[in-house]
């Protein structure tokens, strides 16, 4: 091997690191098909919501306070929508990992990130895992004694608790989706499991708002819709990055085959 | 014994380990990632499998690498990472090798 230039050194550095910074196997596609998902949850849920808002004949009271007040339920197609999309979005994941692994390089993980939690990392698994179904639990058994707290925070409602007794099957269907992706989370990389993670807590909390009060679904919704905007927004530019990185790296390939 | 040129000791002093092309574009790309497939060093570097394997065997006898064996599903990994020895000996043969390049505008 001839040796390398101080150039050729800081290519190959540069190179690596670029590699390195985009989770191989993903390459940003599985990010794209994540925040897909999510958006179209929060777009199905925001436009059921506004239609049942023009449907009462646009009240003069805003969105929020509508939903709060009449405490309209949310369609069963979208329910079933929220709670069968994890378990759709899994394989589909699985062949897009499949099909965006870069084969012919291996995987290289890249420096330590500068977004590291302040916790081991082994304890990403789990959390990914069971914490879904663990925050499902705890909301389904202190509701009661929060959404109060949250209408008197936002004054949207008299601060007691709705009259409506708590729907048992929107429970029961929020822990049985949390503890189906208990059980699916392992079979899954950790990339992956941590972006699955965000449409289960999505539709878990779909449900759960379906239990109460359809008001819950809108107060996460901005941040859910956020979150799918960052996850189309980063799998666009990680893979456009991955592709280049791939190109620049077939050519170091062959010109070592050449020399 | 003829007597050496001190001006040729530095050079004389340089980490030969480091200092051989194929060793010193490993530790290169081993520096810039935590972890690194065999297969991508392999590419990287143009080297054949054979050679990989003995300049990685070199600079973990050296303990400037670690190598790391896993399973990909069924399919086994070979990965390497730099040690903190590995990164100081590269950071210093650096500083070595800018001491003795000519400075800008010098000859």
């Amino acid at each position: 091997m001839a040796s390398p230039s101080q150039e050729q050194l800081a290519r190959l550095a540069t190179l690596t690191r670029d590699y390195g910074r985009v989770p191989h196997q993903s390459s940003g596609l599985c990010s794209l098909w994540t925040g897909f998902c999510l958006m179209v949850l929060g777009t199905l849920s925001l436009q059921w919501a506004l239609a049942a808002f023009h449907a009462a004949g646009s009240p003069s009271m805003g969105l929020v306070r509508f939903l709060a007040r009449t405490q309209p339920a949310l369609p069963p197609w979208l329910l079933a929508l929220a709670f069968c999309l994890p378990f759709l979005w899994a394989p589909v994941m699985r062949g897009l990992s499949r099909l965006a692994y870069p084969e012919p390089f291996g995987p290289v993980r890249g420096e330590a990130s500068r977004w590291d939690l302040g916790f081991p990392p082994r304890l990403l698994r789990p959390l990914a895992q069971w914490g879904p179904l663990g925050t499902f639990t705890l909301m389904a058994l202190f509701l009661e004694i929060i959404l109060p707290l949250v209408w008197w925070a936002l004054s949207l409602a008299p601060a007691s608790p709705p009259s409506e007794p708590p729907n048992r099957w929107a429970f029961l269907l929020a822990l049985l989706l949390g503890l189906g992706w208990a059980w699916l989370a392992p079979h899954l990389r950790r990339a992956e499991a941590d972006e699955g993670t965000a449409l289960v807590y999505m539709a878990g909390y779909m449900f759960l708002s379906t239990s109460k009060t359809p008001v819950l679904i809108l107060l996460f919704l901005p941040v859910y819709l956020l979150i799918a905007t960052g996850l189309i927004a980063y799998g666009i530019w990680a893979h456009l990055r991955l592709k280049r990185a791939l190109a620049e790296l077939a050519m170091i390939a062959e010109d070592d085959a050449d020399a | 014994m003829p007597e050496r040129d001190p001006a040729i000791q530095p050079i004389l002093a340089l980490d030969r380990l480091v200092h051989e092309p194929a060793r010193l574009a490993i530790l290169t790309v081993l520096a810039a990632a935590e972890e690194v497939a065999f297969l991508f060093l392999q590419r990287v570097t143009g080297l054949s499998k054979g050679n990989l394997s003995s300049h990685t065997q070199k600079l973990e006898t050296e303990g400037y690498l670690e190598t790391l064996k896993t399973f990909q599903g069924r399919i086994p990994v070979t990965s390497f990472r730099i040690t903190e020895a590995g990164q100081l000996a590269l950071r210093a043969y650096h500083q070595q090798l800018r001491a003795l390049l000519p400075k800008e505008g010098k000859p």
